[in-house]
């Protein structure tokens, strides 16, 4: 079965604009039931899926509709004072991840100043390795995803310094392979979910320059498939969270024009859920929280009119970054 | 197998055992005829498992199974219309799941506050790992008692205790094959129980890899094995050259192969853009300057002259050096692509390989032809017309800087249909830049370097902005006729960053298309500028 191109086929009755209120009803309504089966086995991530919908919010406008508070002491109670680390809720282990998570949810919900920075800060900079990449907690996993969070986590609490910056940018380009792209580690396969992760760091440490954008510029809009959606790697389906990856890498390297917007815008519309609200990953599928965001935040960048715009790097609302006075690198074309 | 084949295949041309099972629970098939089908399947591809483990999979609860791997991984949870009697049924099921998985996590978290590290625990979180493998605390758990038990030397049989461990992970990957915590899991116990055996594990990564030879977290837990077992770089290539004759679209294997060959790959295709440096000299100092220039790990003494302008530019190389072996390989695969674009003149990936051949043979004889093909491309392949288009943009000017030989004093790019900028480091050198009529549209950021420039010329191209032209200390002249600039804002708030301008050129943008536009424009600007010479028509 050599060669077969895999992809969606667009009907016609799909959604053709963005359902902003029915996303808002979907998620505000996600996880009220606490005995919800899906919710509750979902567990191990809430803290990254509340910044999902918080993200998700913040685009559209609507973070006046949730309290504050109920986030927040969340956070206090998911922090390991041992470590400096946050977990994915409270009972599990810290680990990076829900670290970055919890640092992006304080930093939308403007309590930066609530956080123990000292700790977390500690806590990152003691999971780099001598060879600069870092693990994701005490065990011992490397992947340049949690380069990513490294730095990403840092830099929102100004704090980059604290790590040996020069090592983690030679790690991160030691994982780049001949077709241009990242992998989780060196020698590992491209992907666009780690392409995200690698340029994402790139950009976070102003590295930009040390790529060569065209090339991988070239393997990132091969991932446009004729439904208009993007994959995530040759012959992979296409995918709401991986346009989002795709096109926020492309957005950085100063080469989103490469593709073309309104196919693309297409195929995202198209993955709305017009009953419940919420994106899936194809036309079709089950809605949830994280390709909701990533449905959002790729239309943001696309410069839809009725949401604020998003940063490429952080996911984040680039207000919020205004706001903390972080910057990060994109190329000019 | 005829049920499976087409819509399978087209859909997502996976033979993974799970997805197979799917598939005919997915048609509902009666009990009988799903038995027959999946023992066929099962005797074809998936030996390594055993049949009890099969049979343990097609049990009870397999439809939750399912919607929770899916779940899990968020992907791929199709949406259907269900029965009243149905969901109810559902829900009672998996309200009694829940109320397991609550209860033993309950119990773990109480055990491991109360510091027991025995096998009950164990047993414990292995349930609740083999219905949730992403509770990554509760692998955590399991490597915390694992190591407390061989400090307290309490393992007799360590290989058995390792190959448990194993199959833990099997089972969990079963019902996520991208379980991050259950790979990692496999790793860390073939670190810490040197007696297991690592022949079985690089066999069952090769089994594995026939079910779904995409599987990257397998490609990359096959690369730690072999890098444990010593194998030589050859072995692995035959390996990875079986896999690829298999399935010759396989793109994982094609990149293992290439990781593996020493390294000495290179592209063809790829400079990558230096940026430019500059430094102000003493104003009564010598006509000569001494510096180092380091490149990457090269050191370069470079000696900067007076009647050189104090400038010093590495030649730019933009051919690739290819030997005359690799070319005449090149012109035989050329003519592969030639034959087939003779067939089908409008097929997409001949035409782009033949253009990076051609640039790789000889980028003179093939000008005409590269363009051409570039051309079509952006016809033929529509949604990346703009790759095309500025890959074409950095040809051209490749070319005018080689014919050129880096000229000093004016330099002109005009009416080459340029997109998009490349190498303006080597804008440094010139005072009149000229880039009329061409397409360009988006930033002129890049402009920056163009430090020495005293006339811009950018007539007829399609700019609709200037706010991001760069700081430009020595333009004199800027002239932007004919472009599609809407507003006077676009000049007005970007003057600032001309400091020297003494005229400009704004003629047949829609900003000054009647005579109120241009009597506005002219006023305002004259407030900024009072001596600035100002043409709007
Ligand atoms: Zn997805």
């Amino acid at each position: 079965m050599a060669n077969l191109v895999k992809d969606v086929v667009i009907s016609q009755d799909t959604p053709k604009d963005l359902l902003l209120d029915k996303h808002i009803d979907y998620l505000l309504k996600y996880g009220t039931d606490t005995n919800d089966f899906e919710f509750c086995m979902t567990e191990y991530l809430r803290m990254s899926g509340m910044y999902w919908m918080l993200t998700t919010l913040a685009t559209a406008k609507k973070l006046h509709l949730i309290s504050k508070d109920q986030f927040t002491e969340f956070i206090d109670q998911c922090f390991d004072k041992e470590t400096g680390g946050y977990s994915a809720c409270p009972g599990h282990d810290p680990h990076i991840l829900y670290t970055l998570s919890a640092v992006q949810i304080a930093c939308i919900l403007d309590s930066v100043d609530r956080l123990p920075i000292d700790d977390i800060v500690r806590y990152i900079a003691g999971l780099q390795l001598p060879d600069g990449s870092f693990t994701g907690d005490k065990w011992g996993e490397i992947d340049t995803r949690f380069s990513f969070c490294a730095v990403a986590t840092l830099s929102l609490l100004n704090r980059l310094s604290s790590i040996n910056v020069k090592k983690a940018v030679e790690f991160v380009l030691s994982c780049q392979n001949f077709d241009g792209g990242f992998g989780s580690k060196p020698k590992s396969e491209s992907h666009a979910g780690l392409i995200y992760c690698c340029v994402g760091f790139l950009s976070v440490t102003g590295e930009l320059g040390r790529i060569d954008a065209d090339h991988l510029g070239w393997w990132l809009c091969e991932r446009q498939l004729p439904s208009g959606g993007l994959n995530g790697r040759p012959e992979k389906l296409p995918d709401v969270c991986y346009s989002w990856w795709v096109i926020a890498s492309l957005t950085m390297l100063g080469r989103q024009h490469w593709i073309s917007k309104d196919q693309l815008r297409r195929y995202i519309f198209a993955s709305q859920d017009c009953e419940t609200g919420g994106f899936s990953d194809r036309p079709g599928d089950l809605p949830d929280p994280f390709h909701t965001l990533f449905g959002v935040a790729a239309l943001s960048l696309l410069g839809e009119s009725n949401l604020i715009p998003i940063n490429p790097t952080f996911c984040m609302p680039q207000d919020v970054l205004s706001r903390l006075g972080v910057e990060s690198q994109v190329l000019t074309k | 197998m005829k049920v499976v084949s087409d819509p399978f295949c087209n859909l997502c041309g996976v033979t993974q055992v799970q997805d197979v099972l799917h598939f005919f629970l997915d048609c509902a098939f009666t009990t009988d005829v799903l038995k027959e089908h999946i023992e066929e399947e099962m005797a074809k591809t998936y030996d390594h498992y055993n049949e009890q483990a099969v049979m343990e999979y097609l049990g009870e609860g397999l439809k939750d199974l399912k919607r929770l791997t899916r779940l899990l991984e968020m992907h791929g949870q199709v949406k259907t219309d269900k029965s009243a009697a149905v969901k109810e049924k559902e829900k009672k099921q998996k309200d009694a799941k829940l109320k397991i998985y609550r209860e033993g996590m309950a119990q773990i978290f109480e055990k491991r506050k109360s510091g027991i590290k025995d096998w009950e625990t164990m047993r414990c979180v292995g349930d609740v790992l083999s219905m949730n493998p992403d509770v990554y605390t509760l692998w955590n758990i399991r490597k915390e008692i694992l190591l407390h038990m061989v400090e307290e030397k309490t393992i007799d049989e360590p290989v058995k205790v390792g190959e448990d461990e194993l199959r833990l992970t099997e089972i969990c990957l079963k019902i996520n094959p991208k379980s991050y915590g259950a790979w990692h899991h496999r790793c860390w116990i073939i670190e810490h129980f040197p007696e297991l055996d690592l022949k079985r594990e690089l066999i069952l990564c090769n089994k594995y890899l026939k079910l779904d030879a995409r599987n990257f977290h397998c490609w990359d837990y096959r690369r730690f094995i072999t890098s444990r077992l010593g194998l030589s770089p050859e072995e692995e290539l035959s390996y990875t050259m079986q896999k690829i004759e298999e399935d010759f679209s396989n793109y994982s294997s094609w990149h293992y192969r290439i990781s593996e060959d020493g390294g000495k790959w290179t592209t063809v295709n790829s400079i990558k853009e230096s940026p430019l440096w500059v430094s102000d000299l003493n104003s009564n100092s010598s006509s000569e300057y001494n510096i180092k220039v380091a490149i990457l790990n090269e050191v370069e003494n470079v000696c900067l002259k007076a009647d050189n302008d104090f400038v010093w530019f590495r030649k730019p190389q933009f051919d690739p050096e290819v030997s005359p072996k690799l070319k005449a390989l090149l012109v035989e695969q050329l003519e592969t692509c030639n034959q087939l674009l003779e067939l089908e003149p409008e097929s997409k990936w001949p035409l782009l390989t033949s253009v990076v051949f051609m640039k790789a043979i000889d980028t003179t004889q093939f000008r005409e032809e590269i363009i051409r093909r570039l051309r079509c491309l952006m016809k033929y392949d529509k949604y990346r017309s703009s790759y095309y288009s500025d890959i074409l943009s950095k040809f051209l000017i490749e070319e005018e800087f080689k014919s050129n030989e880096l000229p000093t004093g004016s330099f002109s790019l005009k009416n080459l249909g340029l997109t998009s900028f490349y190498y303006t480091q080597y804008f440094a050198r010139f005072e009149l830049i000229d880039l009329s009529h061409n397409k360009l549209k988006r930033t002129l950021t890049k402009l920056e370097f163009a430090v020495n420039c005293t006339t811009l010329i950018l007539d007829d191209n399609d700019l609709t902005s200037l706010q991001n032209i760069p700081f430009l200390p020595q333009v004199i002249s800027l002239s932007v006729a004919d472009n599609r600039l809407k507003t006077a804002d676009e000049i007005l708030n970007c003057i600032d960053k001309l400091p020297s301008l003494q005229k400009i050129n704004v003629a047949r943008n829609p900003f000054v298309e009647d005579d109120a536009g241009k009597q506005d424009f002219v006023k305002k600007l004259k407030t900024l500028k009072p001596t600035l010479e100002i043409i709007v028509d």
